[in-house]
């Protein structure tokens, strides 16, 4: 039966430039706030950033070995959801909730200060954990223990799309019925190693990115966590319906000239939700700014939905936050699609002329069914989510 | 409880001490074999072993790749350059992230599937198991699941010094035929049960693995080598007091 198997985000909690909660994320990307800072560390060439506001609260002494950006970005955010997440606890049981965190980076911003004291001391930072503060299923299991729960626990790393597939795995354990409720995490940091990997391929910009702008000149980065708790049933502003997967097969670092990988995300993931491409009444777009992505992507968008669905990229607002984006940009929708409202693709004019999309320019307010977000990565790695209204 | 799953096939390899161990990149397109970390070599390595033991094509299966720490190699390499030449090689920061092996193996098989890489620490082997049960559950009919780890850095961490190792399998639903083995009743491990010595015993094979020291793919090693041994068992594949195990039933065909 159609919608069956459509789960319900029952939770929803943020942390990006664009505020500390959902609601202040939400009303500043409706005004289109573009809030790029200066990295918060030092590196030997000029761009922006996306941070978060102010300084990220010290973890407890409890959770020392723990501490990393990642850790704390996912403490500030957690009380958002915690409640919610209490209670699915009591209704299933600890065992039954599982905990998935979409990460691209892991705690590397930790390793790095300690690295450097190995490289200027000879001796190891005592303090830092490689396994509690670096590894990739770190702060998920951090999570799990602070909400006392015991389901199943790992990280999904496959770069920009590690969140977006994370909820892909989120929804298979739940439809094999291996979990009640998961709880899953889209968090990645700022960190030194990142900023100079992407500034070394030549796709960073020395501003904020501009999505399918004529002008566009590559990516600023971004960070963020976002976290959405998936159940079965329940009330909450939109539902799960599907996500389609696919690998490029093409590049490393460049996505298929052609769509083709994005088209077949799309594609698998409008066949699992049981939807036809016309009824898709919004798509946030990975669009990230870099010359290659955003026409590739768009012509892919056209091919599967239409040239006139309502498209827009918000990474000119929040920077690309990596693997933390498909989880935060499937927020947007799920905001779009219980509000009505769409957000902007900020910096998108002048449009490039072979984007073959309808760019939202201004925020619009319609009535909004079905959105669809879009992940690429790194590897060929695609991922389109699919959310509903309830 | 997940699903029994059906074992089309399997390999393992371990890397000697001088990592001079000659390993099989054939799944890979020529120019793609070029500067991989031990990592991504032991993942390929493992992948071909499982796939040829199954009689199976890379093309048409979905994928996951499995590491506690991953490309941890290329990651110190990024650090050292960054300290060193205030600097970052844009084909080492390309071949860090964790999917490394994933988007080149479909790149080499022009498989358009999905594929993952997942990683939990000492829990990485069950959490696998998980999300390899989740996708047959769901649309896969094979599932490639490739473990694979390589040394850590001396200058990340002293305690980690873990062998160099690959493990795969090939994995289907329960009533797929012709099959080596069976793993069923993934389940909690009560901390009197004896299955933990199984666990023990396979870490401590690993030459550069000292007791009490435990291998992260510890269990997955074991529960290759005991479908070679044609020995069921049950084997603990999680980390903590109570970790997950699960029973190997190895199949013997005339």
């Amino acid at each position: 039966m159609r919608g069956e198997e459509r789960l319900v985000i029952t939770a929803m909690g943020s942390t990006s430039a664009l505020g500390d909660t959902c609601d202040e994320a939400f009303r500043a990307l409706l005004r289109g706030e573009v809030p790029v800072t200066a990295p918060p560390f030092e590196l030997p060439f000029a761009t922006v950033t996306g941070a978060v506001r102010g300084p990220l609260e010290p973890v407890p002494a409890a959770l020392r070995p723990f501490d990393s950006r990642l850790a704390r970005l996912a403490l500030r955010t957690l009380p958002q959801v915690s409640q919610a997440v209490a209670r699915a606890r009591a209704r299933y049981g600890k065992e039954r909730v599982g905990v998935l965190l979409g990460t691209s980076t892991g705690g590397l911003d930790a390793t790095e200060p300690a690295y450097r004291r190995y490289r200027t001391e000879q001796r190891h930072d005592p303090s830092f954990s490689l396994r509690r503060a670096h590894a990739f299923d770190a702060v998920a299991v951090m999570v799990r223990d602070l909400l006392e729960l015991d389901g199943p626990t790992y990280a999904v790393s496959t770069a920009c799309t590690s969140s977006a597939k994370a909820l892909a795995s989120a929804q298979r354990l739940m439809r094999a019925e291996l979990c009640d409720a998961v709880l899953v995490l889209g968090i990645d940091a700022l960190c030194e190693t990142t900023l100079r990997g992407f500034h070394g391929l030549g796709v960073l910009s020395t501003r904020a990115a501009r999505p399918f702008s004529a002008e566009r000149d590559g990516i600023h980065i971004g960070e963020a966590a976002a976290l959405l708790l998936l159940e079965r049933d329940g009330d909450g502003p939109a539902r799960l319906a599907a996500v389609g997967e696919s690998s490029d097969a093409y590049s490393m670092s460049a996505p298929d000239p052609e769509g083709r990988g994005a088209a077949d995300a799309m594609q698998r993931a409008l066949q699992a939700a049981q939807l036809d491409p016309s009824e898709v009444d919004y798509v946030n777009a990975h669009g990230t700014g870099t010359p290659h992505n955003d026409v590739a992507e768009s012509q892919a968008i056209a091919r599967v939905l239409s040239r006139t669905v309502p498209v827009s990229s918000t990474k000119g607002m929040t920077g690309h936050t990596l693997g933390a984006c498909g989880a935060l940009e499937t927020l947007f929708c799920a905001w779009a699609v219980q509000y009505g409202e769409l957000p902007a693709s900020v910096g998108a004019a002048p449009l490039d002329a072979r984007v073959e999309v309808d760019v939202l320019q201004k925020p619009a307010k319609r009535a909004v069914r079905v959105a669809l977000s879009n992940a690429l990565a790194f590897g060929g790695s695609n991922a389109c989510v699919v959310v509903t209204a309830s | 409880m997940i699903a029994p799953l059906s074992i089309l096939g399997f390999g393992h390899v371990e890397l000697d001490e001088h990592a001079s161990t000659k390993l099989d990149l054939t799944l890979l397109e020529r120019t793609l074999r070029r500067g991989l970390s031990d990592t991504t070599r032991l993942f390929m390595h493992a992948a071909k072993l499982a796939l040829d033991d199954a009689a199976l094509a890379a093309e048409g299966v979905h994928v996951i790749f499995a590491s506690a720490f991953g490309e941890i190699a290329t990651a110190e390499a990024l650090l050292r350059e960054a300290f060193d030449a205030d600097g970052s090689s844009p084909a080492r920061f390309r071949n860090s992230v964790h999917n490394t092996a994933s988007g080149l193996l479909s790149i080499s098989t022009h498989n358009q599937l999905s594929s993952t890489a997942l990683a939990a620490g000492w829990d990485t082997v069950g959490m696998a198991l998980y999300e390899a049960s989740a996708e047959l559950a769901h649309d896969a009919e094979r599932v490639l699941l490739v473990f694979a780890e390589e040394r850590v850095p001396l200058a990340l961490s002293p305690d980690h010094p873990h062998a160099p190792l690959g493990v795969a399998f090939v994995l289907a639903r329960h009533d797929v035929q012709p099959r080596r083995g069976v793993l069923a009743n993934l389940r909690r491990l009560l901390p009197e049960h004896a299955a933990q010595h199984a666990l023990q015993r396979a870490a401590s094979d690993l030459a550069a693995d000292a007791p009490p020291f435990v291998h992260p793919l510890a269990p997955a090693l074991a529960i290759a080598r005991a479908l070679a041994a044609h020995e069921a068992c049950t084997l603990a594949v999680g980390d903590g007091v109570a970790p997950l195990c699960v029973d190997v039933i190895p199949e013997v065909h005339a």
